[in-house]
């Protein structure tokens, strides 16, 4: 019986994905195995309003099981995180993050209580993850406890439209533009903006079979899917 | 009696239903505390101009990456650091705050290759190096002109002033920065302790937070944390559980005006900047032990140096914790000065021919040899004599000799020349007369401060001389 509920709600969940695509081919998450890798480049705002040269964060999946999927990320600097994600909705679980001060690193662990979208608060390493088992409704409550401390509840909006992605791509640094004219030729996004008390959280575009978003925009990063 | 009654039924009231009220603190631990730093303000730019006696933070860089200075740092820095009429809030705040997070403290002077590096050095250097590699996790934006929302970073809500103290300084036991200018400027200081008391009225609960922060308004060479508060007055939003929820709130009192503009914390994730990172890191971490200058070993005549580069206003680094020497190859007739530039007063510098008699004029930290009596190889003599800490610059300098072609009383032309001292220093300069044979016939000597000009009529300062042929 409980076996058969597992089947049937996986069910739901990727016909509701595939509901969100709205059409072929855009509805499906992506599709992680063991060794996946991939780099997204990443731009900052500075302080005196400009933008950081990118820096490049490489994700691999390293470990695959029934409950979960693992992803390790690095960077060119002293931080790293581990992200493990539940299955089969990809919802964003806990985020092991390491930043090195003074020499030593410093290890915080968040964890999130969704089921809702995720980004990060306290990293630079550009891990938004929208909630791909979107249910019918578009408010979610995310819970997050940063080293086991819960902190304010937040109500997220997500909303998805499958766009062109020549309009999709209006604005974007030249060298995202760039990498996502070298990555596809498909012209179908689907563009997932999450927001809250009417403020824009953050932005993504996915292409089917890319592993992540092909790009990610907040109010202070600019991320783009390199390869 | 009645008003008994009402007295008491108002204590009663008081007492049965209190506010509720608490109180929260948390500091990071000792070897997190970010220590103070000089801001290295761009009106005084004393990272390229130096804020002591000795060579400034960059010249000292220049030296040790390129045995030199000025080299590109230097110029860097009289192009980027150094600009009187910058606004007075210019500086290295955002830098220095960072690096006062994410570095150890550089505390104790140190030496390579011969080259000092105080703490001040140090720390400047360390501040700059971040310049163009700090990534910023903001929290609340920048106010940077009138219109835009002069309330926010807004004390409540998962990502504002509240939380992010308490995510940062409590949860992780990191320090965090935070602008308090809420208005144009920008005064970056990090925050590494904070008491908050407070109480609840209704949905509202009403905080007053007290914050440690470190100060940046020192001594270059300071070691150590100089401590300032500040205290702030705000209230967060409650949701159904009595918890702050995630919505902004409103700062109170005198916090309605002056409040911070914005909270960040360092990331160095950026590539590039302005400064070599294994460099800097180098200087960083020597301690003083008294390295031989890249000269060595040098200590007699003839282990003599030999500096084939004289250029005016190059200064190479170096320590005489015992004799030092040099060889210079100088023409007959040049005007030839050797300066040491030290924080002693104690060193003596002689030049030498090479049979090891001792020529010109010795001067104060330096010798100069006014007119070199023939083409030849010389020597600079430099001992320390009583100096404790011998560390000096030396320049070498052949006053060059400029040819300017002149063809002598051709009817009524004139000729004449003039000659600007552009730099800060008083310049000695002479005007050489030579025929066409090579053969000087004349010379007027003179000394020009800085900006003044001179002017030579050739016709009339050499009349007796420019009567027929040509004449350089």
């Amino acid at each position: 019986m409980k076996k058969t509920l597992s089947l049937l709600t996986m069910a739901l969940l990727l016909l509701v994905w595939k509901g969100l695509g709205a059409a072929e081919p855009l509805g499906s998450t992506p599709t992680w195995s063991a060794g996946t890798r991939w780099t997204v480049y990443a731009v900052y705002r500075r302080i005196d309003g400009g933008w950081t040269d990118p820096v490049a964060w490489r994700f691999e999946v390293d470990n695959l099981s029934d409950e979960v999927i693992e992803l390790t990320v690095t960077g060119n600097a002293a931080h790293s995180a581990r992200l493990i994600f539940q299955q089969p909705t990809l919802q964003l679980q806990r985020a092991v993050l390491s930043d090195e001060v003074r020499g030593k690193a410093v290890v915080k662990q968040v964890d999130f209580d969704g089921p809702a979208p995720a980004y990060p608060l306290v990293s630079p390493i550009p891990f938004h993850t929208p909630l791909f088992a979107a249910s019918g409704g578009s408010n979610y409550q995310l819970v997050r406890k940063l080293n086991g401390r819960p902190l304010p509840s937040e109500t997220l909006e997500q909303q998805v439209r499958e766009v062109n992605c020549d309009d999709a791509t209006a604005g974007w640094p030249d060298a995202a533009h760039t990498a996502w004219q070298s990555l596809t030729s498909l012209t179908d996004c689907l563009r997932v903006q999450v927001h809250k008390q009417g403020r824009l959280v953050f932005e993504q575009v996915w292409l089917r079979d890319l592993p992540w978003a092909i790009y990610t925009g907040a109010e202070n990063v600019q991320a783009w899917l390199a390869r | 009696m009645k008003k008994f009654c009402l007295t008491a039924l108002w204590l009663l009231c008081v007492c049965a239903s209190p506010a509720q009220a608490g109180f929260d603190s948390a500091s990071v631990s000792a070897d997190q505390i970010p220590w103070s730093g000089y801001w290295w303000p761009r009106t005084s730019g004393e990272l390229v101009m130096g804020y002591s006696s000795e060579p400034a933070p960059l010249e000292k860089y220049d030296a040790y990456v390129t045995g030199y200075f000025p080299a590109a740092a230097t110029e860097y820095g009289l192009e980027r650091e150094y600009n009187p009429d910058a606004l007075s809030w210019e500086g290295h705040c955002d830098q220095w705050a960072a690096a006062a997070i994410l570095e150890p403290e550089p505390s104790i002077p140190g030496d390579l290759q011969g080259i000092l590096f105080q703490v001040g050095d140090k720390k400047g250097l360390l501040t700059l190096s971040l310049d163009g590699r700090l990534t910023p996790m903001m929290y609340g934006t920048r106010y940077e002109a009138p219109g835009q929302d002069i309330n926010d970073i807004y004390p409540g809500g998962i990502d504002g002033f509240h939380q992010t103290l308490v995510n940062y300084i409590a949860l992780q036991g990191l320090p965090v920065i935070m602008d308090l200018d809420p208005d144009v400027q920008i005064w970056n200081y990090p925050a590494y302790r904070y008491e908050m008391q407070w109480y609840d009225e209704g949905d509202r609960r009403h905080v007053t937070c007290k914050l440690w922060l470190a100060e940046d308004d020192v001594n270059p060479d300071f070691v150590g944390t100089q401590t300032f508060t500040r205290t702030y007055f705000y209230w967060l939003q409650l949701d159904s559980s009595g918890n702050p929820a995630d919505a902004p709130g409103g700062w109170e009192g005198a916090s309605v005006e002056d409040h911070p503009d914005f909270v960040w914390f360092p990331i160095a994730a950026g590539a590039g900047g302005v400064l070599d990172a294994d460099a800097v890191a180098d200087i960083v971490a020597c301690e003083l032990s008294q390295t031989d200058d890249r000269f060595e070993d040098n200590d007699e005549p003839g282990q003599a140096y030999a500096m084939d580069s004289l250029q005016r206003n190059r200064f190479y680094p170096a320590s005489a914790w015992d004799e030092d020497w040099y060889t210079v190859g100088l023409q007959e007739g040049d005007d030839f000065v050797t300066f040491a530039w030290t924080s002693q007063d104690t060193l003596d510098v002689r030049i030498y021919d090479d049979r090891g008699q001792a020529l010109g004029t010795p001067s104060y930290n330096g010798a100069r040899l006014a007119e070199v009596p023939q083409t030849g190889t010389y020597y600079v003599g430099l001992d320390p004599m009583a100096s404790e800490q011998p560390h000096y610059s030396i320049e070498f300098y052949r006053s060059p000799l400029a040819w300017l072609p002149h063809t002598a009383f051709a009817k009524d032309w004139q000729t004449s020349m003039t000659l600007l001292n552009a730099d800060v220093v008083n310049m000695n300069l002479r005007v050489n007369l030579f025929d066409a044979q090579g053969l000087r016939v004349a010379k007027k000597e003179s000394t020009l401060e800085p900006g003044q000009v001179a002017v030579y009529q050739l016709n009339q300062d050499f009349s007796s001389y420019l009567s027929t042929g040509a004449w350089a």
